[in-house]
This record gives C-alpha cells, sequence and structure tokens, in this order.
C-alpha cells in the first residue's frame, strides 16, 4: 500500500448518468429545463434536463432533479423532506452506479483493465490493472 | 521518460458514490501521479501517503533486479 486518497464524486457527464439510470432501472425523463413538481403536484421554480418523477420515489416525495450547471457538471436537486428518506436511497444509488461508470471509463482510457471484485456489503469494489 | 512501473489500483466505492483509491505496488513519488487521473471525477477530500511511500530505496533496488540492468 503506497498512495491512499478520497474523491467525492461529481456528475459531470450525462451519458453516464443515463446509464446509470438505466442500469437500476429508474425511469426518467430527459429534456432543457423540464419543470420539477411537489408532492402537492406544486410547480417548483427549478428546472432540470434529467428528472425522476415522484411517482418513482414515493407518494410524499418531489420530483428528484439534475440540473446542468454553466460548468457542464449536474446537481442534483432533492427537496430537504426528501433528503433522509426514499429521494436521497435513489439519489445515492444513482451516484454509485455513475461513479462506477466514470471510474470504469477513464480507467480504460487510461489504458488499465478493470477487473470486479467481490462487493463489500454496499459498497463495490474495482482493480484497475495496468495493460 | 521513465517507463509506468507495473502496478494495480484498488477502488472501492461507497454507498453514497464517493471513490476510494489506494496504489498498490508502487512507492514513493511516482505512485501518487499513477492515481491522478481519478481526481478528475470529482473533489478530492483526502490524500495520504502510507509508510510504503517512503520506502524508495527498496523499490529502485527491486527494479533493478527485475528490468536487469
Amino acid at each position: 500500500m503506497s498512495k491512499y486518497k478520497r474523491i467525492e464524486t461529481e456528475i459531470k457527464n450525462e451519458a453516464l448518468l443515463v446509464q446509470a439510470l438505466q442500469d437500476l432501472e429508474i425511469p426518467f425523463e430527459q429534456g432543457e429545463g423540464l419543470s420539477l413538481y411537489g408532492y402537492h403536484g406544486d410547480k417548483r421554480r427549478e428546472t432540470a434536463e434529467i428528472v425522476v418523477r415522484r411517482k418513482h420515489i414515493n407518494s410524499s416525495a418531489n420530483d428528484l432533479g439534475f440540473h446542468r450547471l454553466p460548468t457542464g457538471g449536474f446537481e442534483a436537486i432533492i427537496s430537504e423532506y426528501d433528503s433522509d428518506t426514499r429521494g436521497m436511497e435513489i439519489l445515492n444509488q444513482v451516484r454509485q452506479r455513475y461513479a462506477y461508470h466514470a471510474v470504469v471509463a477513464q480507467a480504460r482510457a487510461r489504458g488499465y483493465n478493470v477487473v470486479q471484485q467481490q462487493a463489500q456489503g454496499g459498497a463495490l469494489r474495482l482493480q484497475l490493472v495496468k495493460r | 521518460m521513465q517507463p509506468i512501473p507495473q502496478h494495480t489500483i484498488d477502488v472501492t466505492i461507497t454507498e453514497t458514490g464517493e471513490i476510494k483509491a489506494t496504489v498498490q505496488g508502487v512507492n514513493g513519488p511516482t505512485c501518487g501521479q499513477l492515481s491522478a487521473f481519478l481526481d478528475e471525477l470529482g473533489k478530492v477530500v483526502e490524500d495520504q501517503r502510507t509508510s510504503d511511500y517512503y520506502r524508495q530505496q527498496t523499490v529502485t533496488s527491486r527494479q533493478r533486479l527485475t528490468t536487469g540492468h
């Protein structure tokens, strides 16, 4: 062991975000400036480019959105209420799956073979082997 | 340019999507560069050198042996 680092993943690649949602079989809508709705069916101020409608989260949730920032990255829009409920659980699943695809894509582009290791608890493990 | 030493990078992706990476098989300053490509995926919140990082002498002699110079 020689060097350890921890990285908070940022969602920067729309195609990989879509891939993550598809892997998890979470239905979503994709488009420019889509409106977000609250759990009363009320239209929210925020808009997003990728949206998981609340009916796919639970009846008391708001829509979960991914809004494209001027930098090209995405920020997740989740209500404060949903941050400790099913909405957050879904967001974390998406983040993990996205991170998986991002690591695999980046590693392959840099000449690594990616070996899947047995998952540990809820964590995914990969071994990157230089070709 | 020096050849890239043989190494592996162990990656764990937590339940919240955080990436933890450990470079294996290389000591010294080089190993920090080896996992630098992962920095582009987000914000580095922790970056540590473990004890092996400082064992440069050992790796130099091992490299000499394996490369046959």
